[in-house]
Protein backbone atom coordinates (compact mmCIF):
# COMPACT_ATOMS: atom_id res chain seq x y z
CA UNK A 1 0.00 0.00 0.00
CA UNK A 2 1.64 3.14 -1.24
CA UNK A 3 4.87 2.16 -0.19
CA UNK A 4 6.76 2.67 -3.56
CA UNK A 5 10.17 4.59 -2.71
CA UNK A 6 10.94 8.76 -4.13
CA UNK A 7 12.61 6.94 -7.10
CA UNK A 8 9.98 4.41 -8.26
CA UNK A 9 7.18 7.34 -8.07
CA UNK A 10 9.69 9.84 -9.66
CA UNK A 11 9.91 7.54 -12.32
CA UNK A 12 6.36 6.91 -13.18
CA UNK A 13 6.00 10.45 -13.07
CA UNK A 14 9.29 11.47 -15.59
CA UNK A 15 6.96 8.82 -17.24
CA UNK A 16 3.97 10.87 -17.43
CA UNK A 17 1.89 9.78 -14.69
CA UNK A 18 1.62 12.85 -13.02
CA UNK A 19 -0.67 11.32 -10.63
CA UNK A 20 2.01 9.80 -8.62
CA UNK A 21 3.08 13.85 -7.70
CA UNK A 22 0.06 13.63 -5.26
CA UNK A 23 1.77 10.65 -3.29
CA UNK A 24 5.34 12.81 -3.60
CA UNK A 25 3.14 15.90 -2.33
CA UNK A 26 1.68 14.19 0.74
CA UNK A 27 5.31 12.50 1.98
CA UNK A 28 7.27 15.80 1.78
CA UNK A 29 5.14 19.21 1.61
CA UNK A 30 4.79 19.97 5.30
CA UNK A 31 8.97 19.41 5.30
CA UNK A 32 9.72 21.52 3.01
CA UNK A 33 7.08 23.95 3.77
CA UNK A 34 9.23 24.07 6.84
CA UNK A 35 11.97 24.39 5.01
CA UNK A 36 10.63 27.47 2.92
CA UNK A 37 9.04 29.43 5.91
CA UNK A 38 12.32 29.45 7.74
CA UNK A 39 14.44 30.45 4.63
CA UNK A 40 11.40 33.15 3.88
CA UNK A 41 9.95 33.81 7.45
CA UNK A 42 6.43 34.54 5.31
CA UNK A 43 3.77 31.80 5.54
CA UNK A 44 1.84 32.99 2.65
CA UNK A 45 5.16 32.94 0.44
CA UNK A 46 6.24 29.45 1.98
CA UNK A 47 2.91 27.66 0.59
CA UNK A 48 2.87 29.72 -2.61
CA UNK A 49 6.74 28.09 -3.25
CA UNK A 50 5.67 24.84 -2.00
CA UNK A 51 3.14 24.54 -4.90
CA UNK A 52 5.47 26.27 -7.07
CA UNK A 53 8.18 23.48 -6.32
CA UNK A 54 6.38 20.54 -6.59
CA UNK A 55 4.97 21.92 -10.33
CA UNK A 56 8.66 22.09 -11.25
CA UNK A 57 9.17 18.86 -9.96
CA UNK A 58 6.90 17.73 -12.98
CA UNK A 59 8.13 20.89 -15.67
CA UNK A 60 11.68 19.52 -14.48
CA UNK A 61 11.03 15.59 -14.15
CA UNK A 62 13.76 14.81 -16.79
CA UNK A 63 16.48 16.45 -15.21
CA UNK A 64 15.84 13.91 -11.84
CA UNK A 65 19.12 11.88 -11.58
CA UNK A 66 17.94 8.36 -9.69
CA UNK A 67 21.32 7.81 -7.86
CA UNK A 68 20.53 11.58 -5.97
CA UNK A 69 17.99 11.21 -2.79
CA UNK A 70 14.53 12.64 -4.59
CA UNK A 71 14.61 15.04 -1.28
CA UNK A 72 18.30 16.41 -2.25
CA UNK A 73 16.54 17.14 -5.85
CA UNK A 74 13.68 18.62 -4.31
CA UNK A 75 15.25 20.87 -1.43
CA UNK A 76 17.70 22.30 -4.22
CA UNK A 77 14.61 23.15 -6.61
CA UNK A 78 12.99 24.79 -3.57
CA UNK A 79 16.11 26.81 -2.71
CA UNK A 80 15.99 27.90 -6.54
CA UNK A 81 12.56 28.77 -6.46
CA UNK A 82 13.15 30.83 -3.14
CA UNK A 83 16.05 32.75 -4.45
CA UNK A 84 13.85 33.47 -8.04
CA UNK A 85 11.12 34.64 -6.01
CA UNK A 86 13.42 36.79 -3.50
CA UNK A 87 14.58 38.98 -6.61
CA UNK A 88 11.15 40.44 -6.59
CA UNK A 89 9.75 39.89 -3.41
CA UNK A 90 9.25 42.78 -0.46
CA UNK A 91 10.89 42.81 2.31
CA UNK A 92 11.24 39.64 4.96
CA UNK A 93 8.92 39.82 7.43
CA UNK A 94 7.85 37.01 9.52
CA UNK A 95 4.19 36.08 9.82
CA UNK A 96 4.28 32.53 11.44
CA UNK A 97 1.51 32.07 14.15
CA UNK A 98 3.08 33.06 17.82
CA UNK A 99 0.52 29.22 18.83
CA UNK A 100 1.08 28.85 22.36
CA UNK A 101 3.99 30.78 22.94
CA UNK A 102 1.75 34.09 23.88
CA UNK A 103 -0.98 32.72 25.48
CA UNK A 104 -2.15 34.83 28.27
CA UNK A 105 -3.66 31.98 30.57
CA UNK A 106 -1.47 32.16 33.79
CA UNK A 107 0.80 29.35 34.50
CA UNK A 108 3.08 27.93 36.97
CA UNK A 109 6.30 30.14 36.83
CA UNK A 110 8.60 26.69 35.60
CA UNK A 111 6.67 26.57 32.66
CA UNK A 112 6.41 30.84 31.76
CA UNK A 113 10.10 30.52 31.97
CA UNK A 114 10.45 27.13 29.71
CA UNK A 115 7.99 28.82 27.12
CA UNK A 116 9.67 31.87 27.58
CA UNK A 117 12.53 30.20 26.49
CA UNK A 118 11.34 28.73 23.88
CA UNK A 119 9.92 31.89 22.11
CA UNK A 120 13.35 33.38 22.33
CA UNK A 121 15.08 30.67 20.89
CA UNK A 122 12.46 31.15 18.36
CA UNK A 123 13.29 34.99 17.93
CA UNK A 124 16.74 33.99 17.46
CA UNK A 125 16.98 31.33 15.11
CA UNK A 126 14.47 34.28 13.29
CA UNK A 127 17.91 36.98 13.64
CA UNK A 128 20.39 34.46 12.32
CA UNK A 129 21.47 35.47 8.60
CA UNK A 130 19.44 33.56 5.78
CA UNK A 131 22.40 31.44 4.94
CA UNK A 132 23.31 30.17 8.48
CA UNK A 133 19.47 29.85 9.54
CA UNK A 134 19.46 27.81 6.62
CA UNK A 135 21.73 25.37 6.95
CA UNK A 136 20.66 25.13 10.54
CA UNK A 137 17.66 24.01 9.83
CA UNK A 138 18.11 21.04 7.43
CA UNK A 139 20.64 19.64 9.64
CA UNK A 140 18.34 20.13 13.08
CA UNK A 141 14.97 19.11 11.62
CA UNK A 142 15.32 17.12 7.96
CA UNK A 143 17.18 14.73 9.28
CA UNK A 144 19.85 15.35 6.57
CA UNK A 145 23.28 14.12 6.45
CA UNK A 146 25.76 16.75 5.68
CA UNK A 147 26.83 15.15 2.35
CA UNK A 148 23.04 15.90 1.46
CA UNK A 149 22.94 19.28 2.75
CA UNK A 150 26.17 20.23 0.98
CA UNK A 151 24.50 19.01 -2.45
CA UNK A 152 21.52 20.69 -1.69
CA UNK A 153 23.45 23.97 -1.00
CA UNK A 154 25.77 23.16 -3.71
CA UNK A 155 28.91 23.55 -1.60
CA UNK A 156 31.41 21.51 -0.24
CA UNK A 157 31.13 19.46 3.04
CA UNK A 158 33.50 21.21 4.82
CA UNK A 159 31.99 24.44 4.37
CA UNK A 160 28.24 23.06 5.80
CA UNK A 161 30.42 21.81 8.68
CA UNK A 162 32.14 25.14 9.31
CA UNK A 163 28.47 26.82 8.73
CA UNK A 164 26.16 24.64 10.98
CA UNK A 165 29.19 25.48 13.67
CA UNK A 166 28.47 28.99 13.41
CA UNK A 167 25.32 29.30 13.28
CA UNK A 168 25.08 27.45 16.05
CA UNK A 169 27.57 29.80 18.15
CA UNK A 170 25.70 32.57 16.09
CA UNK A 171 22.50 31.12 17.84
CA UNK A 172 23.80 30.71 21.33
CA UNK A 173 24.64 34.57 21.41
CA UNK A 174 21.61 36.00 20.04
CA UNK A 175 19.84 33.42 22.76
CA UNK A 176 22.06 35.01 25.15
CA UNK A 177 21.25 38.81 24.50
CA UNK A 178 17.51 38.35 24.61
CA UNK A 179 18.16 36.46 27.67
CA UNK A 180 20.16 39.70 29.16
CA UNK A 181 22.80 37.24 29.91
CA UNK A 182 26.27 37.95 29.38
CA UNK A 183 28.76 35.79 27.16
CA UNK A 184 31.64 34.30 28.19
CA UNK A 185 33.83 33.06 24.98
CA UNK A 186 35.25 30.08 25.15
CA UNK B 1 42.78 16.11 15.91
CA UNK B 2 43.27 20.05 16.43
CA UNK B 3 41.03 21.81 19.13
CA UNK B 4 39.18 23.86 16.27
CA UNK B 5 38.58 20.71 14.50
CA UNK B 6 37.45 19.28 17.50
CA UNK B 7 34.71 22.23 17.65
CA UNK B 8 33.36 21.99 14.10
CA UNK B 9 32.01 18.56 15.29
CA UNK B 10 30.21 19.85 17.89
CA UNK B 11 27.13 19.87 15.95
CA UNK B 12 27.68 16.48 14.57
CA UNK B 13 28.37 15.50 18.17
CA UNK B 14 25.17 16.43 19.62
CA UNK B 15 22.69 15.20 16.73
CA UNK B 16 24.66 11.89 16.72
CA UNK B 17 26.13 12.01 13.60
CA UNK B 18 29.58 11.03 14.09
CA UNK B 19 31.11 7.77 13.22
CA UNK B 20 32.25 5.79 15.82
CA UNK B 21 35.70 6.38 15.32
CA UNK B 22 35.74 9.95 15.26
CA UNK B 23 33.27 9.66 18.34
CA UNK B 24 35.92 8.14 20.30
CA UNK B 25 38.42 11.29 19.64
CA UNK B 26 35.87 13.68 20.08
CA UNK B 27 35.18 12.18 23.22
CA UNK B 28 39.06 11.55 23.90
CA UNK B 29 39.40 15.26 23.85
CA UNK B 30 36.41 15.91 25.48
CA UNK B 31 38.33 14.45 28.98
CA UNK B 32 41.27 16.40 28.53
CA UNK B 33 39.80 19.73 27.61
CA UNK B 34 37.35 21.61 29.84
CA UNK B 35 36.42 24.29 27.39
CA UNK B 36 35.47 21.95 25.03
CA UNK B 37 33.54 20.24 27.59
CA UNK B 38 31.69 23.79 28.56
CA UNK B 39 31.19 24.63 24.80
CA UNK B 40 29.58 21.51 24.09
CA UNK B 41 27.45 21.77 27.07
CA UNK B 42 26.23 25.43 26.34
CA UNK B 43 25.87 24.28 22.66
CA UNK B 44 23.53 21.15 23.35
CA UNK B 45 21.10 23.82 25.63
CA UNK B 46 20.42 26.01 22.20
CA UNK B 47 20.83 22.26 19.98
CA UNK B 48 17.96 20.74 22.45
CA UNK B 49 16.04 23.73 22.52
CA UNK B 50 14.68 24.00 18.90
CA UNK B 51 13.59 20.72 19.61
CA UNK B 52 10.98 22.49 21.83
CA UNK B 53 10.16 24.99 19.05
CA UNK B 54 6.55 24.41 17.71
CA UNK B 55 6.41 22.74 14.37
CA UNK B 56 4.83 24.84 11.66
CA UNK B 57 2.07 23.28 9.76
CA UNK B 58 0.88 24.64 5.93
CA UNK B 59 -2.86 25.30 5.78
CA UNK B 60 -5.55 23.01 4.91
CA UNK B 61 -5.73 25.25 1.98
CA UNK B 62 -2.25 24.64 0.43
CA UNK B 63 -3.66 20.87 0.00
CA UNK B 64 -6.41 22.25 -1.76
CA UNK B 65 -5.06 24.28 -4.20
CA UNK B 66 -2.33 21.71 -5.22
CA UNK B 67 -4.84 19.14 -6.03
CA UNK B 68 -7.07 22.01 -7.98
CA UNK B 69 -4.15 22.58 -9.68
CA UNK B 70 -2.82 19.30 -10.21
CA UNK B 71 -6.35 18.92 -11.73
CA UNK B 72 -5.94 21.42 -13.93
CA UNK B 73 -2.15 20.10 -15.21
CA UNK B 74 -3.61 16.70 -15.35
CA UNK B 75 -6.41 17.62 -17.80
CA UNK B 76 -3.71 20.53 -19.62
CA UNK B 77 -1.66 17.16 -20.09
CA UNK B 78 -4.33 14.84 -21.80
CA UNK B 79 -5.70 17.60 -23.84
CA UNK B 80 -2.11 18.70 -25.30
CA UNK B 81 -1.91 14.41 -26.06
CA UNK B 82 -5.21 14.98 -27.58
CA UNK B 83 -3.96 17.54 -30.49
CA UNK B 84 -0.10 18.09 -30.33
CA UNK B 85 0.73 21.20 -32.72
CA UNK B 86 4.40 19.31 -33.82
CA UNK B 87 4.47 22.29 -36.45
CA UNK B 88 4.86 24.90 -34.13
CA UNK B 89 8.31 26.27 -33.50
CA UNK B 90 8.86 29.17 -31.08
CA UNK B 91 10.64 32.28 -32.44
CA UNK B 92 8.48 33.36 -34.55
CA UNK B 93 7.72 37.55 -34.44
CA UNK B 94 4.99 39.09 -32.30
CA UNK B 95 2.46 39.56 -35.12
CA UNK B 96 2.56 36.29 -37.01
CA UNK B 97 2.51 34.29 -33.41
CA UNK B 98 -1.11 36.59 -32.60
CA UNK B 99 -2.13 35.18 -35.97
CA UNK B 100 -0.97 31.29 -35.43
CA UNK B 101 -2.63 31.50 -31.99
CA UNK B 102 -5.74 32.74 -33.35
CA UNK B 103 -5.90 29.98 -36.31
CA UNK B 104 -4.93 27.67 -33.67
CA UNK B 105 -7.91 29.03 -31.47
CA UNK B 106 -10.25 28.63 -34.13
CA UNK B 107 -9.35 25.39 -35.35
CA UNK B 108 -9.64 24.33 -31.48
CA UNK B 109 -12.93 25.33 -31.54
CA UNK B 110 -14.18 23.81 -35.09
CA UNK B 111 -12.22 20.70 -33.04
CA UNK B 112 -14.32 21.23 -30.68
CA UNK B 113 -17.52 21.78 -32.39
CA UNK B 114 -16.70 18.55 -34.61
CA UNK B 115 -15.96 16.09 -32.11
CA UNK B 116 -19.96 17.22 -30.35
CA UNK B 117 -21.12 16.21 -33.51
CA UNK B 118 -19.12 13.06 -33.90
CA UNK B 119 -20.55 11.99 -31.02
CA UNK B 120 -17.67 12.66 -28.18
CA UNK B 121 -19.82 15.08 -25.61
CA UNK B 122 -18.71 17.15 -23.65
CA UNK B 123 -20.23 14.76 -20.82
CA UNK B 124 -17.49 12.25 -21.90
CA UNK B 125 -14.42 14.85 -21.38
CA UNK B 126 -16.22 15.90 -18.07
CA UNK B 127 -16.58 12.26 -17.16
CA UNK B 128 -12.69 11.46 -18.05
CA UNK B 129 -12.17 14.54 -15.82
CA UNK B 130 -14.17 12.92 -12.61
CA UNK B 131 -12.62 9.91 -13.37
CA UNK B 132 -8.83 11.71 -12.93
CA UNK B 133 -9.95 13.41 -9.44
CA UNK B 134 -11.44 9.87 -8.39
CA UNK B 135 -8.05 8.05 -9.18
CA UNK B 136 -6.04 10.97 -7.04
CA UNK B 137 -8.20 10.92 -4.24
CA UNK B 138 -7.36 7.31 -4.08
CA UNK B 139 -4.00 7.84 -4.54
CA UNK B 140 -4.09 10.45 -1.69
CA UNK B 141 -6.39 8.61 0.32
CA UNK B 142 -3.70 5.59 0.50
CA UNK B 143 -0.85 7.48 1.07
CA UNK B 144 -2.54 9.41 4.29
CA UNK B 145 -3.73 6.13 5.49
CA UNK B 146 -0.33 4.77 5.91
CA UNK B 147 0.82 7.85 7.56
CA UNK B 148 1.87 7.32 11.22
CA UNK B 149 0.22 10.26 12.25
CA UNK B 150 -3.19 9.44 13.84
CA UNK B 151 -4.84 12.74 12.19
CA UNK B 152 -3.23 11.88 8.89
CA UNK B 153 -4.86 8.41 8.55
CA UNK B 154 -8.16 10.12 9.80
CA UNK B 155 -7.52 12.32 6.99
CA UNK B 156 -7.33 9.84 4.58
CA UNK B 157 -10.48 7.87 5.52
CA UNK B 158 -11.91 11.46 4.76
CA UNK B 159 -10.57 11.55 1.27
CA UNK B 160 -11.76 7.84 0.77
CA UNK B 161 -14.96 9.02 1.65
CA UNK B 162 -14.62 10.73 -1.28
CA UNK B 163 -14.70 8.04 -3.75
CA UNK B 164 -17.62 7.05 -5.01
CA UNK B 165 -15.95 3.25 -6.48
CA UNK B 166 -13.45 2.43 -4.50
CA UNK B 167 -10.94 -0.03 -6.01
CA UNK B 168 -9.93 -3.15 -3.80
CA UNK B 169 -6.57 -1.96 -3.32
CA UNK B 170 -8.27 1.14 -1.29
CA UNK B 171 -10.99 -1.25 0.13
CA UNK B 172 -8.59 -3.30 1.55
CA UNK B 173 -6.57 -0.52 3.17
CA UNK B 174 -9.63 0.85 4.83
CA UNK B 175 -10.59 -2.92 5.91
CA UNK B 176 -6.69 -3.00 6.96
CA UNK B 177 -7.44 0.08 9.46
CA UNK B 178 -10.19 -0.87 10.91
CA UNK B 179 -8.64 -4.48 12.36
CA UNK B 180 -5.40 -3.08 13.05
CA UNK B 181 -4.74 0.85 13.37
CA UNK B 182 -3.96 1.26 16.67
CA UNK B 183 -6.58 4.25 17.20
CA UNK B 184 -9.83 4.02 18.02
CA UNK B 185 -11.12 7.16 16.65
CA UNK B 186 -9.55 5.95 13.31
CA UNK B 187 -11.09 2.29 13.17
CA UNK B 188 -14.22 4.29 13.99
CA UNK B 189 -13.92 6.60 10.99
CA UNK B 190 -13.16 3.66 8.76
CA UNK B 191 -15.93 1.38 9.77
CA UNK B 192 -18.14 4.67 8.27
CA UNK B 193 -16.08 4.77 5.41
CA UNK B 194 -17.05 1.17 4.96
CA UNK B 195 -20.47 1.49 5.39
CA UNK B 196 -20.96 3.56 1.99
CA UNK B 197 -20.00 0.31 0.50
CA UNK B 198 -21.71 -2.20 2.93
CA UNK B 199 -23.73 -3.07 -0.54
CA UNK B 200 -21.02 -4.97 -1.09
CA UNK B 201 -21.40 -8.53 -0.22
CA UNK B 202 -17.77 -9.14 0.48
CA UNK B 203 -16.91 -5.86 2.21
CA UNK B 204 -20.39 -6.92 4.31
CA UNK B 205 -18.30 -10.42 4.61
CA UNK B 206 -15.17 -8.76 5.93
CA UNK B 207 -17.19 -6.55 8.42
CA UNK B 208 -18.40 -9.43 9.80
CA UNK B 209 -15.15 -10.87 9.99
CA UNK B 210 -13.95 -8.02 11.73
CA UNK B 211 -15.99 -8.20 14.63
CA UNK B 212 -13.99 -10.95 16.85
CA UNK B 213 -11.10 -8.66 15.79
CA UNK B 214 -12.40 -5.63 18.07
CA UNK B 215 -11.44 -5.12 21.37
CA UNK B 216 -12.87 -2.03 21.84
CA UNK B 217 -16.77 -1.74 22.84
CA UNK B 218 -17.10 1.15 20.70
CA UNK B 219 -15.86 -0.43 17.50
CA UNK B 220 -18.10 -3.48 18.31
CA UNK B 221 -21.12 -1.52 19.14
CA UNK B 222 -20.44 0.65 15.31
CA UNK B 223 -19.79 -2.54 13.63
CA UNK B 224 -23.08 -4.39 15.54
CA UNK B 225 -24.95 -1.25 14.21
CA UNK B 226 -23.21 -1.07 10.88
CA UNK B 227 -24.91 -4.79 10.43
CA UNK B 228 -28.12 -4.08 11.47
CA UNK B 229 -28.65 -1.13 8.89
CA UNK B 230 -27.09 -3.10 6.71
CA UNK B 231 -29.86 -5.93 6.99
CA UNK B 232 -26.95 -8.34 6.90
CA UNK B 233 -28.42 -11.78 8.02
CA UNK B 234 -25.11 -13.23 7.73
CA UNK B 235 -23.81 -11.61 10.91
CA UNK B 236 -26.46 -13.36 13.04
CA UNK B 237 -24.25 -16.43 13.44
CA UNK B 238 -21.71 -14.07 14.79
CA UNK B 239 -23.82 -11.78 16.57
CA UNK B 240 -24.74 -15.02 18.55
CA UNK B 241 -21.10 -15.61 19.58
CA UNK B 242 -20.77 -12.36 21.07
CA UNK B 243 -24.13 -12.56 23.11
CA UNK B 244 -22.94 -15.88 24.50
CA UNK B 245 -19.40 -14.26 25.55
CA UNK B 246 -19.23 -13.45 29.25
CA UNK B 247 -15.69 -11.95 28.71
CA UNK B 248 -17.37 -9.33 26.51
CA UNK B 249 -18.15 -5.61 27.47
CA UNK B 250 -21.96 -6.11 29.25
CA UNK B 251 -22.88 -3.24 26.61
CA UNK B 252 -21.45 -5.25 23.58
CA UNK B 253 -23.27 -8.33 24.62
CA UNK B 254 -26.52 -6.03 25.02
CA UNK B 255 -26.16 -4.45 21.42
CA UNK B 256 -25.16 -8.19 20.14
CA UNK B 257 -28.79 -9.26 21.52
CA UNK B 258 -30.82 -6.44 20.31
CA UNK B 259 -28.90 -6.61 16.89
CA UNK B 260 -30.09 -10.34 16.95
CA UNK B 261 -33.32 -9.33 17.28
CA UNK B 262 -33.39 -6.82 14.56
CA UNK B 263 -32.28 -9.25 12.15
CA UNK B 264 -34.13 -12.16 12.86
CA UNK B 265 -37.39 -10.11 12.47
CA UNK B 266 -36.17 -9.40 9.24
Amino acid sequence: MSSESDNTLMKLVQAGDTAQLALLFERHHVGLFRYLLALARDRALAEDLVQEVFFRVIKYARTYDPNLAFPVWLYGMARNAYFDSHRKRRPERFTGDPGEIRSSEPMPEEAITRKQDVALLREALLKLPEDKREVLVLSRYHDMRYEDIARVLRCEVGTVKVRVYRALKELREHFCELRGEKLYDV
Amino acid sequence: MTSEECRLLIPEYLSGQLTPAEKNLFEAQLETSAELRMEVEELRAVWDGLELLPEEEPSAELRARFYQKLTEVNNARRQSFRGEFTWWKPGLSGLVRQAAIAIVLFGLGMYAGRSNRDGRPQGQDMAEMHAQVQSLRTVVALSLLDRQSATSRLEGVSWSSQVDRPDGELLAALLKTLNHDANVNVRLSSLDALEKFSGDPDVRKALVASIPLQDSPLVQIALIDAMVHARDNGAVIELKKLTGDSDLNMAVRQRARWGVEKLSAN
